[in-house]
């Protein structure tokens, strides 16, 4: 006898995707994706517009049906499940709320399809109407509610029937600034909660960096990387996945005879020793001190400062190496700083850890 | 100057609706003939149309093949709608030219042409060929009038019901149906109407017990010049009057929410 399944395990269901391909005509959408979601871990798919990462989340749904590959649901194949079967819950960007029907009757719906009594439909319901934090809106017209609390309503509605997972498709890019960066953090929150296994697609890589346990960048179709959100910012495996994790500078660096990589003559210290030929030294803008104590950082370099701007919590420094590559430096204005004094055609030096030294394989590509 | 536009614009309606209101004054006019303006007023016309028995059948006849028209024209027109627009970009400018052929082709070539098949047919003075042959008339106002609700339809809306549970039957019942329901008036109102106005092929193939209430109309005046007929008119323009303006009135409503 096996043991009964507990509700945290039901709610954390395993996502497996095996080498899933999607064709438009002639034009191939996705290629060789690969991606184990663990159970309640949430999972984020971003890319560009045009990179696949919707078709993929429809892909999951039953819109789009993949030509070749598996997608499978905690060990059963999804592919010819029909859409109504396969007990996913799902977040629009548009809401996709019914607006003739009330906000409890929205809520209701799915309960309803699978002929829930009474009872236990006006139970779940106002259950998930708290749990979003909008008890005593039920009776409401979904016209009548902001774009946030329809977005909590849509939210309520997919998961009141305890789906296996739960899929949001840009969710919060219909609201604005201040609401959306709220939402990220409440949307947080209800995922660590509910436990369910979330696939999220966005195109912004704070929201997905803010969100998820793991994200994939996909890049034309293409997984480019998956990781968690701290080692694709520390660690991009690719140029690409450098310039669209945050901002980077990619400097052309030489290998050199004894190991290890040069900028300029100058050897950086490092902790990663890849085995390149051809590499770019990743050096993020924040990583990169401005004019460091001895012994501060364990390589230095010098630069001239070209162009200075003030962005409120930081100066951006845009600065030229010795080769006359350009070199972005984010530099707050702390005590001691020398940052708010220095100007444009002064040299500064410039310092890095060897932690923050990085190195990606340098494509034909030019540095984005 | 702004005023102008506005100007323009009232006298084209004045004289688009004024000849038309004309017939109100003369149905409440009293004699054996049409006159302008009336001597002497009264109902007399009003209730001549529901005690002589050629008007009464004639106007129930009208109205019942006109519900059966629009009963039959909103399912097909609405399905030619999706077809149109799920069609290839190649094929969808051709398709819709057949669509809409009948709304081009003269009422009189048409008439005469059915006149000569349902001969054929039998089908003379039977209502369902009158009704089939509304049909041709009706479907395309359906069409092009859904097909606008079809193009703004919010398709999000069938996918979120889809994964709710629902088959592709109930989702578009529950998700796409609602939404269609202001332009499935709106075409339904024209198919109505398009049927029960129509005159010149009921001319050729719907006489006798089975005559509509238009060519009642036409022979009566042109045997002798019956003043029923403006009461006719007159109820004629109130129902679509008060047709379209109600489907006006929902739009506004719908457009405010």
């Amino acid at each position: 006898m096996t043991e009964p399944q507990s509700t945290k395990l039901r709610s954390g269901a395993l996502l497996e995707i095996e080498n899933v391909g999607v064709s438009f005509g002639h034009t191939k959408v996705l290629e060789g994706i690969t991606a184990t979601i663990k159970p309640g871990t949430f999972f984020t798919l971003l890319g560009a517009s045009g990179s696949g990462k919707s078709t993929l989340l429809m892909s999951i749904a039953g819109f789009v049906t993949p030509h070749k590959g598996t997608i499978k649901l905690n060990g059963k194949v999804l592919n010819t499940v029909p859409i109504h079967k396969r007990n996913i819950g799902m977040v629009f960007q548009s809401y996709a709320l019914f607006p003739n029907l009330s906000v409890a009757d929205n809520i209701a719906y799915p309960l309803r399809l699978r002929a829930k009594s009474k009872a236990e439909i006006d139970k779940a319901v106002a259950d998930a109407l708290a749990f979003v934090r909008m008890e005593g809106f039920g009776d409401r017209d979904t016209a009548a509610l902001s774009g946030g609390q329809r977005q909590r309503i849509a939210l309520a509605r997919a998961i009141v029937f305890e789906p296996d997972i739960l899929i949001m498709d840009e969710p919060l890019s219909a609201l604005d600034k201040k609401l959306r960066d709220d939402m990220q953090i409440e949307l947080r929150r209800l995922h660590d909660r509910l436990g369910l296994t979330t696939i999220y697609v966005t195109h912004d890589q704070r929201e997905a960096m803010t969100l998820s346990d793991e994200i994939a960048i996909l890049e034309k179709g293409r997984i480019a990387q998956i990781a968690p959100p701290q080692d694709l910012y520390n660690h991009p495996r690719s140029a690409y996945v450098a310039s669209f994790m945050g901002e980077s500078n990619l400097l052309r660096v030489t290998r050199r005879a004894g190991g290890g990589f040069s900028l300029n003559d100058t050897p950086i210290q490092s902790d990663h020793h890849p085995t390149l030929e051809d590499a770019w030294l990743c050096a993020r803008p924040e990583k990169l001190m401005v004019s460091p104590q001895p012994g501060q950082a364990d390589t230095v370099f010098d630069a001239r400062l070209v162009e200075k701007v003030f962005q409120g919590e930081s100066w951006l420094l845009e600065c030229l190496l010795d080769d006359d590559t350009r070199i972005t430096v984010r530099a707050s204005d702390h005590g001691g700083s020398i940052v708010s004094t220095v100007a444009p055609g002064e040299t500064l030096q410039l310092g890095l850890l060897r932690r923050d030294a990085y190195f990606i394989e340098r494509t034909e590509e030019v540095s984005p | 100057m702004r005023w102008l536009p506005t100007f323009f614009l009232m006298g084209a309606v004045a004289f688009l609706i004024l000849p038309i209101l004309i017939v109100i004054p003369m149905s409440f006019s009293v004699g054996s003939y049409l006159a302008f303006p009336p001597t002497d007023w009264g109902t007399q016309n009003f209730q001549a149309l529901w005690v002589r028995p050629e008007w009464r059948d004639a106007l129930l006849y009208s109205l019942k093949v006109a519900a059966l028209v629009t009963a039959l024209a909103l399912p097909i027109g609405t399905a030619a709608a999706f077809g149109l627009e799920y069609a290839s970009e190649r094929w969808r400018s051709v398709l819709r030219m057949f669509v809409l052929l009948p709304l081009v082709v003269p009422l009189i070539l048409l008439g005469f042409a059915l006149y000569v098949v349902y001969a054929q047919l039998g089908w003379l003075n039977w209502t369902p060929g009158l009704v089939l042959s509304h049909l041709s008339l009706a479907i395309p106002y359906v069409t092009l009038a859904v097909g606008v609700g079809v193009q703004a339809l919010d398709r999000e809306r069938f996918l979120a019901a889809r994964l709710c549970g629902a088959d592709q039957a109930r989702a578009f019942r529950d998700a796409i149906l609602p939404q269609l329901y202001p332009s499935l008036m709106a075409g339904g109102l024209f198919a109505f109407v398009a049927s029960f106005d129509e005159a010149v092929i009921a001319l050729f193939i719907a006489s006798g017990e089975n005559s509509t209430i238009t060519r009642q109309m036409f022979t009566s005046l042109r045997d002798r010049i019956d003043p029923t007929v403006s009461a006719v008119s007159t109820l004629l323009l109130m129902i679509t009057l008060s047709l379209v303006l109600a489907s006006a009135l929902r739009d506004r409503k719908t457009n405010r929410s």
